[in-house]
């Protein structure tokens, strides 16, 4: 088909990122991680070599800090630079994470690579065998907190072909990551593109299919459990036929897959019944991922005897250190993040209420009800419960954490209270 | 629950001590001091909840009067049920049994809930208590007892909300301590801090990244500049370093130049050459004068030589006739031939006279002793030795067979047996005919001899069988018939017998037919005389034939050698003219072969001789040809080189070739010098125009000012070049800094690391808040129940110590101070238990201890008040007030009251109605 080509549409490789919520890994799933975000990066580039794709869209948050990390700017620019040697161009906008005025160690770039500036859109012509197929529209952000709708400075100029918008943004105000740059999905279908080239959004979703095609392809590596960042991460290969999207090809980049599993114990007797569950489900995930090294996290919800025995001091701990002895060891490996208990005690609340006001337990319970029922209630009584996290050094350490949320909170000490008052404190 | 009695087997001074069939109501126990009251409070406390532990200090109570060291309570439930609750300790080893009502043993939990869930320290502190215990406030303030009180019976497995709250407590300084204590979260806190600081550190040297770029440009640049600097000085110092070092070898070439120009030029091309091989063919020329002198001396000797040759051969021999005469070898060996074949004739023909003249000689000695040996043998000849041999062997047997016919002869004697006569006819015709055929043989008649042998063989023959048969039947004789003498008999007739073989025998050799020893003796001698003569003409006969034998031979042999000595002289007289007509041949004569081959040897010195001349004549001319012709080359070269020679000396020659050819060989060497020297300047200066200006430079400047200069250069140089290793130094420094930047993975590692400890604090810090909420829940809720169910307690208790004191102190009431402690009020006052006569507060710890049992009871399970003389410091109407008290609070329960005083006993007696039970402890229980 004449003018046929297919392009990589990827973004927020946020190249050698921290891995966030990950405690302890051992030395070769640490090694590992530290690696994964540059080697997904390179296996983008080996799929543009073996794909021979006409261009390369990279959707900003190439690098995680300002600073831009050395080595990943290093390893970035021999990826451009194998592509460049390959007649491929790259596309970079820059974005929240790695702003223009960050600084660089990259002094020159490789004639394909272009470089969108902050100060206007910019339009380029991309031709394919002497005749233009695209124009890929871009601008960076200049800075890392840009609270424009930059969508709206787009607009179809430049001659024929597929015209592409490359951007960094927030649409329709995604709670799940900073409104930067926030636009909606009628700004962009207003500008006149045909194919918006997002990025900033890490789970991957495509929110238009045409008309235009407004995609977000994700992160190409999950860089922590949060629900966003599990499952396969990757890029969008697109096939362009006649001037028209004609369809889009996931194909995953990550050198580590983030995953979580929810089991529940119900019917477990004890420890070890959930113990031989879980490396069950351990092994099918290995078999559903396969080739992949794994990053688990585990959650385990429901009633069940063995309930109890999980708010036991340490016991959680145990089960995830021999379930990682086991699976840690394998390649690839499997690695048990952490496990969740979200498990609800076996007592029977209904009956202990009964009891009456006399009752101790009932009382207890009868408190713990009052707090839930009152979420500032709550939020006040786990604040002040937990009053020493808000003294000095620890205080610091604790305010850069994601807020455990106070209702969970309750609901799991409201468990552990029952237990240790109607079972003994373990 | 109450206690429904108890056996002692051995506690303290109690032994073997039983109460049973107590029931509700007050139990007053009374006894003197001494008797046990104490140590039955410290029974019940043991047996219900285990012996003191040696550790604490408490009272043991060890048996002192027997029996195993504790006991057995039998414990009433609020069903009637009746338990058996057994505790005792041997030793270390202590035992507890606890058999619930239907027999079965009954386990901790069991026991526990029998209990109301209360404990050792509660039950000391609340139910049974001695009198100092009353008196201990703390035993009441104790935050523990109220806890435990209000929240009596809501915990499952005997642990107190108090305790929940302790162990949740302990689990939350595990993970988080105040200030800078060690704890999971406070670890990980300064782990955070000390990476952040790490990451800090990594990222600021990263952030160096490009500055450390932009100064290894600076550095490269200002290296460029330097060595732009550089070059034309050190290009300067190297030429100056050029023109000093090369400036003697200019002024050699200088030297080499005005050296060339005084030697003399060459026009032929080949003349040094020509010299040069001349020169090297001179020791040649030389060795050929030299040589021309030894010949001419020789030849001078050799004609010398060679007219003395001549002389030695005599008159008629010239040089021509040497020359012409053959001597070859050929004609030598022949002579020689001739010699040894005349010397070998003449040795043949002398050796062969002397062995005939031999022969004869050896013919006539033996002729004389074969006539010698012929003399010595008999003319008679002797009796053959084999027929001395037979007569020999004969009388032998002869000899044998006399003395056995002379045994038998003295046997037959003996036995009287006579001999048969037939047998001695026989017998003696055998020995006739034995007699005769010896005599036969004897005289040579052999076939008679024979004859007679024969005769007489089968005459003794006959006679024997003849005998034997007599024999044979004188044997059988003496048993048929008893012949007598048998055996003699046979004897007589072998006796005849041997007489006849004897006397045939010795007729033989003219014997009698007895011959006595003397006779045979006398035969024997003859026998041995004959064998002697015999051998003696037979030693004489056989030297006798072989003297003949070898004159024959001899005779033969001188024959031969007479003919062979003729013949022998024949030939040699043959070779003798054969080499007469040899010399003949050679014109010579009278010369043996011999004197021809010392002829041809001399005439073969005079050839040698002769040779010697006419070689050393021709080698002469040859020598002498080429000497001349080198002097001639020799002239023609030192004219070619305009050196004209006119002497004919041979030395003068030779010296002026040799002038010439040094000259020739120095000019060569100064212009290969020169060369070198040209080639030295070139590969130091080069070939280019800058080559031009340093040779005029060597030719104009001196070394003096070129030094100077070269100094000034050489400092100016250093200081540059200090200038740049530094700034190769710092820049090496830049670029490896650079280098390990880019090589570092530092940032990230260290900031995953931050997350790590980040993600491990945010379980933590949830665990945290899980728990101390948890914790607040539980205190919470127990502060409640605390809260509201006190005022309960407070005023059960104030009704009753307003009732003991007769209203003097209308109620009890909680500190305002939030103390958690208690104050009494009265009309006019309020007053803390400190401010209280010893007797009021005692009163009023009774009376609250009353009110939490109460409340308890109400809460959980009645137990047992068991008070040890408690009532001793109330005054009558106080202890009255109490003592009805104890009875009222006993209604549904139980109160067991020791006490030591009889009017407590009554007073009890007294407000029970009598109802109260009294139990006497004494001194011997």
């Amino acid at each position: 088909m004449p003018h046929a080509f297919r392009f990589i549409h990827a973004a927020d490789l946020h190249l050698d990122t921290p891995f966030q919520g990950v405690a302890r890994p051992a030395p070769g799933v640490a090694r590992a991680l530290r690696e994964a975000s540059l080697e997904a990066w390179e296996r983008l580039v080996d799929l543009a070599l073996e794909r021979e794709v006409l261009f390369v869209l990279l959707a900003g948050d190439i690098h995680d800090g300002a600073e831009r990390g050395l080595r990943a700017q290093i390893r970035f620019l021999a990826g451009v630079r194998r592509l460049d040697e390959a007649g491929i161009r790259t596309f970079v906008v820059h974005g929240n994470h790695d702003p223009l005025d960050g600084w660089s160690a990259v002094t020159g770039w490789p004639a394909g690579v272009t470089v969108f500036g902050a100060q206007r859109v910019e339009s380029v012509p991309v031709e394919f065998h002497g005749v233009q197929v695209a124009v890929v529209h871009g601008i960076s952000y200049a800075r890392r907190e840009v609270r424009e709708n930059l969508a709206l400075r787009f607009s179809r100029a430049g001659g024929p072909g597929l015209h592409i918008g490359l951007l960094h943004a927030n649409v329709g105000s995604s709670a799940e990551h900073a409104a930067y740059a926030p636009c909606t999905l009628g700004d962009l279908a207003a500008s006149g593109m045909d194919y918006w080239a997002l990025g900033h959004i890490h789970r991957r979703q495509v929110l238009r299919d045409g008309a235009p095609w407004v995609v977000y392809p994700g992160d190409t590596q999950g860089r922590s459990p949060k629900p966003s960042e599990t499952g396969a991460k990757g890029c969008y290969l697109v096939s362009v036929a006649g001037g028209v999207v004609e369809g889009l090809e996931f194909c995953p980049l990550d050198a580590v897959r983030f995953v979580e599993h929810r089991c529940d114990v119900a019917g477990a007797a004890d420890v070890g019944a959930l113990h031989a569950r879980l490396a069950e489900a351990l092994d099918m995930l290995r078999g559903e991922h396969q080739g992949l090294a794994l990053l688990v996290r585990l959650v385990l919800e429901g009633r069940g005897p063995v309930a109890a025995d999980l708010a036991r001091d340490g016991v959680g701990d145990d089960l995830r250190a021999t379930l990682r002895e086991t699976f840690g060891v394998l390649e690839p490996f499997l690695w048990v993040e952490s496990i969740v208990n979200a498990t609800r005690s076996a007592l029977d609340r209904a009956a202990i209420r009964a009891r009456g006001a006399d009752d101790f337990t009932a009382g207890l319970l009868a408190y713990a009800d009052t707090l839930a029922a009152d979420p500032e209630a709550a939020q006040r009584f786990v604040a002040d419960s937990s009053r020493l996290l808000s003294v000095g050094q620890v205080e610091r350490a604790v305010r850069d954490l994601e807020d455990d949320d106070p209702g969970e909170v309750l609901a799991a000490a409201t468990d552990l209270a029952l237990d240790a008052v109607e079972k003994g404190a373990s | 629950m109450i206690i429904d009695g108890w056996w002692v087997d051995g506690f303290g001074c109690l032994h073997d001590h039983e109460v049973a069939g107590l029931g509700t109501g007050v139990t007053v126990v009374v006894g003197a001091n001494e008797a046990g009251k104490s140590t039955l409070l410290g029974f019940l406390r043991a047996v219900l909840f285990g012996f003191a532990d040696r550790r604490t200090g408490e009272k043991l109570y060890e048996p002192l009067r027997g029996g195993r060291h504790g006991g057995r309570l039998r414990l009433r439930d609020g069903a009637g049920g009746v338990w058996t609750l057994e505790r005792f300790a041997d030793g270390a080893r202590k035992t507890v049994a606890l058999r619930a009502p239907d027999g079965r043993e009954a386990g901790d939990g069991e026991l526990r809930r029998l209990l109301g869930n209360v404990d050792a320290g509660l039950f000391k502190s609340v139910f049974a208590f001695s009198l100092s215990e009353l008196q201990d406030l703390r035993s009441l303030d104790d935050q523990g007892v109220r806890d435990r009180i209000f929240s009596a019976g809501v915990t499952g497995a005997g642990k107190s909300a108090r305790d929940v709250i302790k162990r949740l407590d302990q689990r939350a300084a595990e993970l988080l301590k105040q200030g800078r204590g060690q704890a999971v979260i406070n670890d990980l806190v300064r782990d955070i801090n000390a990476k952040r600081a790490e990451v800090s550190e990594a990222e600021r040297a990263a952030g160096g990244y490009g500055g450390l770029l932009k100064e290894e440009g600076a550095l490269d640049l200002q290296l460029h500049e330097l060595e732009s600097q550089t070059e034309p000085l050190e290009t300067r110092r190297r030429r100056l370093e050029a023109l000093v070092e090369m400036h003697p070898q200019w002024l050699k070439l200088r030297e080499l130049g005005a050296e060339l120009a005084a030697l003399p030029e060459v026009a032929d091309e080949s003349l040094p050459d020509r010299v040069a091989g001349l020169v090297e063919s001179l020791t040649g020329q030389r060795a050929r004068e030299e040589r021309i002198t030894v010949l001419a001396a020789d030849e001078a000797r050799a004609r010398d030589d060679l007219a003395v040759h001549l002389g030695r051969l005599g008159a008629g021999w010239t040089v021509e006739r040497v020359r012409a005469f053959d001597d070859s070898v050929a004609v030598r060996d022949e002579a020689r031939g001739w010699r040894e074949r005349l010397e070998a004739a003449e040795g043949e023909s002398d050796a062969a006279a002397r062995e005939r003249d031999a022969a004869a000689g050896r013919v006539a000695a033996l002729q004389h002793e074969r006539d010698g040996v012929a003399a010595e043998v008999p003319e008679q000849e002797p009796r053959p030795a084999d027929a001395i041999d037979a007569d020999a062997r004969r009388l032998s047997g002869l000899r044998s067979d006399v003395q056995d016919l002379q045994q038998q002869r003295l046997i037959e004697q003996s036995t009287r047996s006579p001999v048969a006569p037939g047998a001695r006819v026989g017998l003696v015709a055998a020995v006739l005919a034995g007699a005769g055929a010896a005599v036969a043989s004897a005289l040579g008649y052999g076939q008679l001899a024979v004859g007679l042998l024969v005769a007489a063989v089968l005459l003794g023959v006959v006679a024997a069988l003849g005998s034997a048969s007599r024999g044979g039947r004188a044997a059988r004789g003496p048993r048929a018939g008893g012949e007598g003498a048998p055996g003699a008999r046979s004897a007589s007739s072998a006796a005849d017998d041997l007489a006849v073989r004897v006397a045939a025998a010795a007729a033989t050799f003219g014997l009698p037919p007895v011959p006595a020893r003397a006779d045979l003796e006398g035969v024997q001698a003859g026998l041995d005389g004959e064998r002697r003569a015999r051998g003696e003409w037979d030693a004489a006969s056989a030297r006798l034939r072989d003297a003949e034998r070898r004159l024959s031979s001899e005779a033969a042999t001188a024959a031969r050698l007479v003919e062979a000595a003729t013949r022998a002289a024949a030939e040699r007289d043959s070779l003798s003219d054969g080499w007469d007509a040899q010399l003949a041949e050679r014109g010579l004569s009278e010369l043996s072969p011999a004197g021809f081959i010392d002829l041809v040897g001399v005439i073969g010195e005079a050839r040698a001789a002769d040779a010697v001349v006419r070689n050393a004549d021709r080698e002469l001319a040859g020598i002498e040809a080429e000497a001349r012709r080198w002097d001639e080359a020799a002239a023609d070269a030192l004219v070619s080189a305009g050196r004209a020679h006119v002497s004919h000396d041979r030395e003068t020659l030779r010296a002026a070739l040799l002038g010439l050819h040094g000259d020739l060989q120095r000019r060569l060497v100064v212009l290969a010098d020169i060369r070198r020297g040209e080639e030295s300047l070139t590969a130091r200066f080069g070939a280019d125009e800058t080559a031009a200006e340093s040779r005029a430079e060597l030719a104009s400047g001196t070394v003096v000012a070129w030094q100077e200069e070269e100094s000034r250069l050489a400092d100016q140089a250093a200081r540059v070049k200090e200038e740049r290793e530094a700034i190769l130094e710092e820049r090496a420094r830049v670029r490896q800094r650079r280098e390990e930047i880019e090589r570092s993975a530092d940032v990230a590692q260290l900031q995953n690391e931050l997350e790590s400890l980040r993600a491990e604090l945010a379980v933590r810090v949830r665990e945290y808040r899980e728990l101390v909420t948890a914790r607040e829940l539980v205190a919470g809720t127990l502060q409640t129940f605390v809260r509201e169910r006190q005022p309960a307690v407070l005023a059960r208790a104030s009704e009753a110590f307003a009732r003991v004191t007769d209203g003097r102190y209308t109620s009890v009431e909680q500190d305002e101070a939030g103390d958690e402690s208690v104050v009494v009020v009265s009309a006019d006052a309020r007053l803390t238990p400190e401010q209280l006569s010893r007797g009021t507060a005692e009163q009023l710890y009774l009376t609250i201890r009353l009110a939490l049992a109460h409340e308890f009871a109400r809460r959980s399970e009645p137990l047992p008040l068991v008070m040890d003389d408690c009532l001793v410091n109330f005054d009558p109407r106080r202890a009255a007030q109490v003592a009805r008290l104890l009875v009222e609070s006993a209604r549904d329960g139980q109160c067991l009251l020791f006490t030591c005083h009889p009017e407590t006993v009554e007073l009890v007696l007294e407000q029970s109605g009598g109802a109260a039970r009294v139990i006497e402890l004494t001194s011997s229980a």
